[in-house]
C-alpha cells in the first residue's frame, strides 16, 4: 500500500500544471503605456511604451532600461496589437499596462470597442487608468521625453496624484464599463494636453462623456473639483483658490474638510432636482489674517458661498448642454422615482432634467494662526 | 445494512455546506441577473425557504429507516428489482454531477488561469484528487470537510475586499422587488441549481444519531440556513458592483469584480479567490463521488477502493467526451433537471409509496 501510494504521488507530479503556462518575464516584452487613436478611415492605431531590460554579459550582468515607442494599425484593437507583435522581437504582452491613453478622435466614437479586448483576456489588467487626450494619443507619447519614459509610470503617477488632490475621478478601466454599460449614469475621463507654453502634458481637467463617447466638452479642474464635491466623493485633500473682494482684494485658499449634500428630487413640468451641498473648510492661505473675528468669518462665508454657487450655476449649465449626467441622476431616479423615470427615460433623459445648485460654505479652522 | 459509523450534528452541517456550496457559487448573479434582475436577492431567499421545506420531506423519508441509506431502503420499499434498479440510477446521477463538476471546473480554471494548459491535464489532476480523497472512510471525509470549511469562511473574507472599490452603488438594488413576482419566481428556478447537494442527505442521513427525533435535523437545516445567507450576500455584492447591462455579459461576476480590486500589494485577487474555490469545489465532487462509490460498492458487493477507482474512471471517460463543448450553459440545465427528479420527485414518490404500503424499518439499535 505504501508503495502504490508513492507511485501514485510521482505519478501526480508529472501533471503539475504551470508549465504550460509560464511566461518568463525574459521572453515578453511588457508595456507600461498605451494610446490609441482612430483615423479617418476607421482604422485603429495603438502606440505602446515597451520597457526593454538589457543585462549585459560584458560588464558582470550590469542592467540598463531602454524604452522603445511602437507602433500597429489595425482593423480593431487586437489586430494592432498583433502588428505589434510582429515588428517588436520576443512576445507582446499587454497585460500589464497601467495608463491607457485616448485619443480625441476615438473618445468621440464609442470606447467600449477600444475597451473589450481588457475586459475579455483574464491575464490583462483591468485597474489601468484611463484617460483622454486632446490631439492624438500617438501625439502624446512621442512627445514624451526619454527622461519622462524612464520614469515608466509616468502618467500613472500624474493622474495618480491628480485623484489625491480631488480633480480628477478615481476611474479605472474596469469601472468605465460599468458606467458604459448604465442607463442612468455617465462619467468623466481625465483629459490631457500638452501645454502650449511649456511643451509638458498637463491634466488639463476632465473630459465629458455621454453614453459611450467624448462630447467634445471638458471641464476645467476648478470645475471637476466641485463636481467630486458634488459626487461625493472627496478625496485626501481639494483645495480651491478664490478672490475675496471685501474687506481688500486678497486670494483666499481653503482645503474641505468635510463635504455633506442634499439632495431633493420634486416633479414640475421638468424634473427638478435641488442638490444643497454643505462644505466645512478650513483656510490654508490668507494674509489677511484675522480669522478670528466673528463678523469676518460671517462675511467671507458668504461670499465664498455666492462665488461658489455662482460656479456650480455654470456647472450644471455646461453638463446639462452636454446631456452628460455624471451625477447619475438617472440611477437616482430608477431607485427612488420610478414613475417618474417611466415618463423620461430615453437615450437623452437628461433633457428633462433641471438642477439647482446650492453651496454653503463654512468656515471651521484656520491651521495654526488665526 | 445498517451504517456503522455516527456523525453529529455540526458534521452533517459541515457534510451539506461542504456539498453545496460548489461550482453555483461564481456564476448565481449572472443567472439570477437573466431572469430576477436586481431583485435576484429574494429569489434566492425564496429558494432556501422551499429548500427547507425539501429537506423535511426527506427526513420524512429517512426517518422511517434509521441508519439505512436510500441503496438499503429503496430495496426496502420497491423491492429488490426496482429497488436496484433504483439505487442504478442514482448511481448515474451522483456520477454524473460529478462529471458535470469536472467540466465546469476545467472549463474555468482554462478560462481564468490556465490557458494554456491542455484541458484533460486537469482533468488527470482532479482524478487524482478524487482517487485519493475519496479512498478513506466516511469519518476521513468528515474530517477533511469540516477543516476546509475554514475555506469557505475565507472566501467570504476575500469577498468583503471588493467594498474597497468606490464605485459600487446600493441603488442598483432599488426599487426593491419591482421586476415582479413571476420574474422573481421564475429567478428562483435558475437558483436551484447552485443548491444541488442537499439531495446527499438521502445518504448522509443514515450516519446521523437519533434519526427520529427532529433535532436530527438541526444539522442539515441549518446548513441550508447558511448556504442561503452565503448565496443572498454574494448575489447582493455583484448587483451593486455592476450595472444591469454589464451583469448580462459577464457569466463570472463574483470573479469578475474580484478581478478589479487593487490592494497594494496584490493586483490579481481572483487568481486568489480561484484558487482557494478550488479547494471547495474539491470537497464538493469528492462528496458525491465519495456516495456514488458507496452506491457502487453496495450494489455489486465488491471493495470500497475498487468501487472508488471503478466510479472516477467512469467519471474520467465522462468528463473527456463531453470537456470540450462550448455550450456547457445547457448541461447545467439538464443538471437542474436531473437534480430536481433526483432530490425532490423520486424521494417524494418513495415516500408515498412508503407511506401507502407502510414500509418501515425497526430500530436495529441506538447507541448510548
Amino acid at each position: 500500500m505504501k508503495k502504490s501510494k508513492l507511485v501514485l504521488l510521482l505519478l501526480s507530479l508529472t501533471l503539475l500544471t504551470g508549465c504550460w503556462d509560464e511566461r518568463l518575464l525574459k521572453d515578453v516584452r511588457t508595456v507600461y503605456l498605451s494610446g490609441f487613436d482612430l483615423d479617418e478611415k476607421g482604422e485603429y492605431l495603438t502606440t505602446v511604451v515597451i520597457r526593454n531590460l538589457n543585462i549585459s554579459k560584458s560588464s558582470r550582468g550590469e542592467m540598463s532600461i531602454t524604452n522603445e515607442v511602437v507602433s500597429g494599425k489595425g482593423k480593431n484593437i487586437r489586430e494592432t496589437s498583433l502588428k505589434i507583435d510582429q515588428s517588436v522581437p520576443g512576445i507582446f504582452d499587454p497585460a500589464k499596462g497601467r495608463t491607457v491613453i485616448l485619443g480625441n478622435d476615438i473618445a468621440k466614437a464609442d470606447i467600449f470597442n477600444v475597451l473589450d479586448s481588457f475586459y475579455r483576456d483574464p491575464r490583462i489588467n483591468v485597474n489601468s487608468k484611463v484617460a483622454v487626450t486632446s490631439g492624438s494619443a500617438n501625439k502624446l507619447i512621442q512627445h514624451l521625453s526619454e527622461k519622462e519614459m524612464e520614469k515608466a509610470e509616468y502618467f500613472f503617477e500624474m493622474i495618480k496624484s491628480s485623484e489625491v488632490m480631488t480633480e480628477i475621478p478615481s476611474v479605472t478601466a474596469e469601472t468605465i464599463c460599468t458606467y458604459m454599460l448604465d442607463e442612468g449614469k455617465d462619467f468623466f475621463l481625465p483629459y490631457l494636453e500638452i501645454d502650449e507654453v511649456d511643451q509638458t502634458v498637463k491634466v488639463k481637467g476632465t473630459a465629458l462623456f455621454h453614453d459611450r463617447s467624448f462630447t467634445g466638452e471638458y471641464l476645467s479642474v476648478d470645475e471637476s473639483k466641485l463636481l467630486l464635491l458634488f459626487m461625493d466623493k472627496k478625496s485626501r485633500k481639494t483645495i480651491f483658490t478664490h478672490i475675496i473682494e471685501q474687506p481688500t482684494d486678497t486670494a483666499l485658499s481653503y482645503d474641505v474638510k468635510r463635504v455633506s449634500r442634499d439632495l431633493k428630487i420634486r416633479k414640475r413640468d421638468k424634473v427638478s432636482v435641488d442638490l444643497s451641498l454643505q462644505l466645512d473648510v478650513e483656510v490654508v492661505d490668507f494674509p489677511e489674517d484675522h480669522l478670528n473675528n466673528q463678523k469676518m468669518i460671517k462675511d467671507l462665508n458668504r461670499q465664498l458661498s455666492r462665488q461658489v454657487s455662482k460656479n456650480a450655476e455654470a456647472l450644471f449649465k455646461k453638463l446639462a448642454n452636454h446631456q452628460s449626467d455624471i451625477l447619475g441622476l438617472g440611477r437616482e431616479l430608477i431607485a427612488y422615482h420610478p414613475s417618474i423615470w417611466k415618463e423620461i427615460k430615453g437615450k437623452n433623459y437628461y433633457e428633462n432634467i433641471e438642477v439647482n445648485p446650492k453651496v454653503k460654505i463654512n468656515i471651521i479652522g484656520s491651521g495654526i494662526t488665526l | 445494512m445498517m451504517v456503522k459509523t455516527r456523525i453529529n450534528q455540526s458534521e452533517l452541517f459541515f457534510l451539506l455546506v461542504q456539498t453545496m456550496v460548489g461550482i453555483g457559487i461564481l456564476s448565481l448573479p449572472f443567472h439570477t441577473y437573466k431572469s430576477a434582475q436586481h431583485d435576484g436577492w429574494i429569489a434566492v431567499l425564496i429558494s432556501g425557504f422551499a429548500f427547507q421545506l425539501v429537506i423535511l420531506l426527506l427526513w420524512l423519508l429517512c426517518k422511517r429507516f434509521p441508519h439505512l441509506t436510500l441503496f438499503d431502503f429503496s430495496k426496502i420499499i420497491l423491492g429488490r428489482t426496482f429497488g436496484n434498479f433504483i439505487n442504478i440510477l442514482y448511481i448515474v446521477y451522483l456520477l454524473i454531477i460529478v462529471s458535470y463538476t469536472f467540466i465546469v471546473i476545467d472549463d474555468i480554471f482554462v478560462r481564468w488561469i490556465f490557458p494554456g494548459t491542455p484541458k484533460i491535464v486537469l482533468l488527470f489532476l482532479g482524478m487524482v484528487v478524487l482517487i485519493y480523497g475519496c479512498i478513506g472512510s466516511i469519518r476521513s471525509m468528515v474530517y477533511l470537510f469540516s477543516f476546509l470549511f475554514i475555506f469557505i469562511l475565507f472566501l467570504f473574507f476575500i469577498t468583503l475586499l471588493t467594498f474597497q472599490d468606490p464605485h459600487f452603488d446600493f441603488r442598483y438594488l432599488f426599487p426593491i422587488g419591482s421586476s415582479g413576482v413571476w420574474k422573481i419566481l421564475k429567478g428562483m428556478r435558475e437558483t436551484f441549481p447552485a443548491f444541488t447537494g442537499y439531495e446527499t442527505l438521502l445518504i448522509y442521513f443514515a450516519f446521523v444519531k437519533h434519526p427520529k427525533s427532529f433535532s436530527a435535523m438541526k444539522g442539515a437545516l441549518f446548513a441550508i440556513f447558511f448556504v442561503t445567507v452565503l448565496y443572498t450576500y454574494i448575489v447582493i455584492i455583484a448587483t451593486i458592483m455592476f450595472s444591469p447591462a454589464e451583469i448580462k455579459i459577464i457569466p463570472e461576476p463574483v470573479l469578475y469584480m474580484l478581478r478589479t480590486i487593487d490592494i497594494h500589494v496584490l493586483q490579481r485577487l481572483d487568481l486568489i479567490f480561484l484558487s482557494i474555490w478550488g479547494i471547495i469545489i474539491a470537497t464538493t465532487f469528492l462528496s458525491y463521488a465519495y456516495l456514488g462509490s458507496m452506491g457502487i460498492s453496495k450494489l455489486l458487493c465488491v471493495k470500497h477502493s475498487i468501487a472508488v477507482i471503478f466510479s472516477s474512471a467512469v467519471v474520467l471517460i465522462v468528463s473527456i467526451t463531453f470537456h470540450y463543448y462550448i455550450e456547457i450553459i445547457n448541461f447545467r440545465k439538464w443538471a437542474e433537471i436531473l437534480n430536481l427528479t433526483f432530490g425532490i420527485l423520486i424521494p417524494a414518490l418513495l415516500l408515498l409509496i412508503a407511506i401507502i404500503f407502510k414500509r418501515e424499518a425497526s430500530y436495529g439499535y441506538e447507541e448510548k
